[in-house]
Parts: C-alpha cells; structure tokens; sequence
C-alpha cells in the first residue's frame, strides 16, 4: 500500500518536472522565435514636422490618347536603347514602365559628370562613370536629356563642347547606334518668371545651341517641348510641383511622343 | 504511469505546433502593403507629387530581387524632393534584412546625389525613417517623420 502511495507521489513529481521543462521549452521558443519576428531596424529621426500641404495624386492612367500617327511604336522599341539624363529623366524611368529598357538616370547629372563621376557600382563592388559602364552595354539607341543642371553655366560654348564630347564617346562605342538628343524642357511660367537662371529664356537659348550641335553631328533633335508646352510656351502649371520635374502624367506624355517619333 | 507518457506526449506536440507555427515566419497579417502605403499618403505631410512607380519596375528601381517579394508597392516624389515610400513584404528574416540592407545602401546613395544638388532635402534623408519588421520593409523619406513611424508601428 505505501509502495502505491510513493509511486503514484512519484509519478505526480515526474509529470509535474516535465510540465515545467515543457513550459521553460515554449518560453525559450518563443523568445528565440519571437525575438527574430521582432527585429526591428531604423534609421532614427528627431522631426521637425512643418505643416506643408500633401498632394497625393492617384494614378490617373490616361491611356495615351491616339493621335493617329503611322509610326508610332511600342514599349518594347525601346528595350535595346539607353537613356541617359538627370532627374527628369528618372520620372520617365519610374513612372512609365520601360522595365527592358536601360537608364541612366542620376539626379543631378551633368554633361560633364557623366565622364567623371562614378555613378555605377557593379556586383563586384568596382565603381564606374555611366560612359564607363555604358561601354559594357549592347544597345542600339540612345536617347539624352540634359541641360536643365547647366543653365547657370557662364559659358553655353563649355556646355556644348562637352556636350558634343557625350555624342562623340557614344559613337566610339558603337558608331552604328541612333542618338536621339532631347531638347531641355520648359519650367512652367512661375518658375521662369521667378528665376534668374532656371527660365525659359535661358532654355530656349541652350536648346538653339543644341539643336546647332544635332545639326553638326547630325543626329536627331527632338523637341519634347513641343508635346508638353502651354499656349505660352511654357510647361502647364499642373505639369509639375517646383516647375521643373514632371508629374506622372507629363512623363506618360514625354513617352508618347518618344514612340511616336522615331 | 501510462497516464503521464499521453499528457507528456500530448504536451511535447503541442510543442512542434507552436514551433512549427513560429518557425514558418509567415505570421498572418490582417494587412497588406498597400495599407501601409496608403496611410502613409494619405496622413503623413509630402511636399512634392507622389506618384505610384509601376509594379513591374519597382524590383528594377530599387535593384531587389524578385523572388524574394510576396508584395510590393513604392511611391516616387518628381524629383523635385527627395521624398518617397516604399513597402516591400517578403518571405522571411533573411529576406527581410537583405532588402533593408539595400535600402539603406539606397538612402545613403540618395544622400550624396541630393548633398550637392539639393541640399535642403538632405534633412528629410537624414530623417528617413526605415524600419524592418516581421517580414515587412517600410522606407518612408518625408518632411514628417514622427508621423511615418507612428503610422509603420501602428502595423508592425
């Protein structure tokens, strides 16, 4: 009878250990699982939040409107060309869907950075300049915009001489590619009429220079203005936030008329 | 003593459920991206335009793999701020701190191109406000900060 009484005791102090070991399992579990769900990483912030108004723009896809012209082409003309600009040409990058197509697009990037600054770091971690990397590339059009970062220059003679520099590597890359120069585009009025050098004078006054340039090197000048501009010559108020970059809706446009002028 | 070998087995079972459940490391989440994203427009301050970047371009813009996203959505300033959001939901841990390794690689390229050409907006990248969580990574680069994290915690 006591053996029975010490055994079952026994069996109650076994079930209770291993109910505790069980328990201390699940704690350690969930604190090591947990623990990783939990990892939390940040860049810290201390804010100053100043009350500037939000415009969120949904995406209206207007589907680009016909314009009835024979050769216009599509997204996939574009899957063996290179596009190389500042900024602006980064809004033609992320909003417009060419996913095959190659941009260098930097934000700040001028005709003479393109050559010395080293935008590009490749899996290996070796950085290279865009005229670099561009060398390693097989492409058959290439498509630049730039200017708009240069209209401060005091000489438009530098501008164009390293400009044409740009024109002159590409082909010694690859001769037989087609080089398409954009024309700067239009700041909006506001902007213009309120900037010493960001203004449509001054633009107008770099795109004579480039078309000259297109001219003597004898490729193709196209004038995006002519897509985008307002009855005043200007790009429309609703184009952009700062006057200069364009919105989703102007980039869609920009494409257009790219497919419909090749 | 037959007794206590089913309670233990019942116990130890119960056991591999719940690592088992915590190991998959896809804790369901009543959620998604575009939740998170959207709030974060709709409720945090941005200067510029954001628009939504096309879904098939957003693992070619921010250099990602593919195969690593479950779900994805990014919204880009014009370019005229440096301003932007981007949510990406992935598979697992080593996933997740892969993609927040790229974008911090992202913010402090961001840093650089805006030092010399804008520099007024290396503030809201210094404050960009990035954080890695239970299989999410929300960046969100904003003139309000303190309300981008307080919207990114409120999910994870």
């Amino acid at each position: 009878m006591k053996n029975i009484r010490t055994s079952k005791k026994r069996n109650k102090m076994i079930l209770g250990i291993i109910l505790i070991v069980v328990i201390l399992v699940m704690f350690f579990c969930q604190y090591i699982y947990g623990g990783k769900h939990n990892d939390t990483v940040k860049v810290d912030d201390i804010s100053n939040s100043d009350n500037i108004s939000s415009k969120i723009v949904e995406e209206t896809d207007e589907n680009s409107k016909n314009q009835g012209q024979n050769n216009k082409v599509e997204n996939d003309y574009f899957s063996d060309a290179v596009f190389i600009g500042d900024s602006r040409t980064q809004g033609l990058m992320l909003y417009t869907g060419l996913k095959d197509t190659t941009f260098y697009a930097e934000v700040g990037l001028q005709v003479d950075t393109i050559f010395t600054k080293e935008y590009i770091t490749k899996p290996n971690g070796e950085n290279l300049t865009i005229m670099q990397d561009l060398a390693t590339k097989d492409f058959s059009k290439v498509y630049i915009m730039l200017g708009v970062n240069e209209l401060g220059w005091v000489y438009d003679s530098v501008f164009i001489s390293k400009y044409s520099d740009i024109i002159d590597a590409i082909r010694s890359i690859n001769e037989d590619a087609i080089i398409y120069v954009q024309s700067i585009v239009y700041v909006t009025k506001e902007k213009s009429e309120s900037d010493k050098i960001y203004n449509n004078t001054n633009i107008e006054r770099f795109n004579s220079k480039i078309i000259e340039m297109c001219n003597k090197k004898n490729v193709k000048y196209l004038d995006i203005n002519s897509c985008l501009k307002d009855e005043n010559n200007c790009l429309p108020s609703d184009a952009s936030v700062d006057g200069v970059h364009l919105n989703k809706t102007y980039c869609k446009k920009w494409l257009e008329y790219l497919k419909e002028n090749i | 003593m037959k007794k206590i070998f089913i309670v233990a087995l019942v116990v130890i079972v119960l056991v591999i459920v719940v690592l088992k459940v915590e190991s998959s490391g896809n804790k369901s989440v009543d959620f998604t991206v575009n939740d998170i994203a959207s709030e974060l427009l709709n409720t945090v301050d941005f200067e510029d335009t954001l628009d939504s970047i096309d879904s098939d371009m957003i693992p070619l813009a921010y250099d990602i793999d593919k195969s690593y996203l479950i779900d994805y959505v990014a919204y880009s300033g014009t370019g005229a701020t440096a301003e932007e959001i981007c949510v990406f939901n992935v598979h697992n841990i080593e996933e997740q701190m892969k993609i927040y390794d790229i974008l911090l690689e992202r913010i402090e390229k961001k840093r650089y191109s805006y030092s010399n050409y804008m520099p007024n907006e290396v503030s809201k990248i210094d404050n960009a406000v990035l954080i890695a969580k239970n299989n999410f990574v929300v960046l969100c680069i904003s003139n309000d900060d303190l309300k981008a994290r307080q919207v990114i915690t409120k999910y994870l």
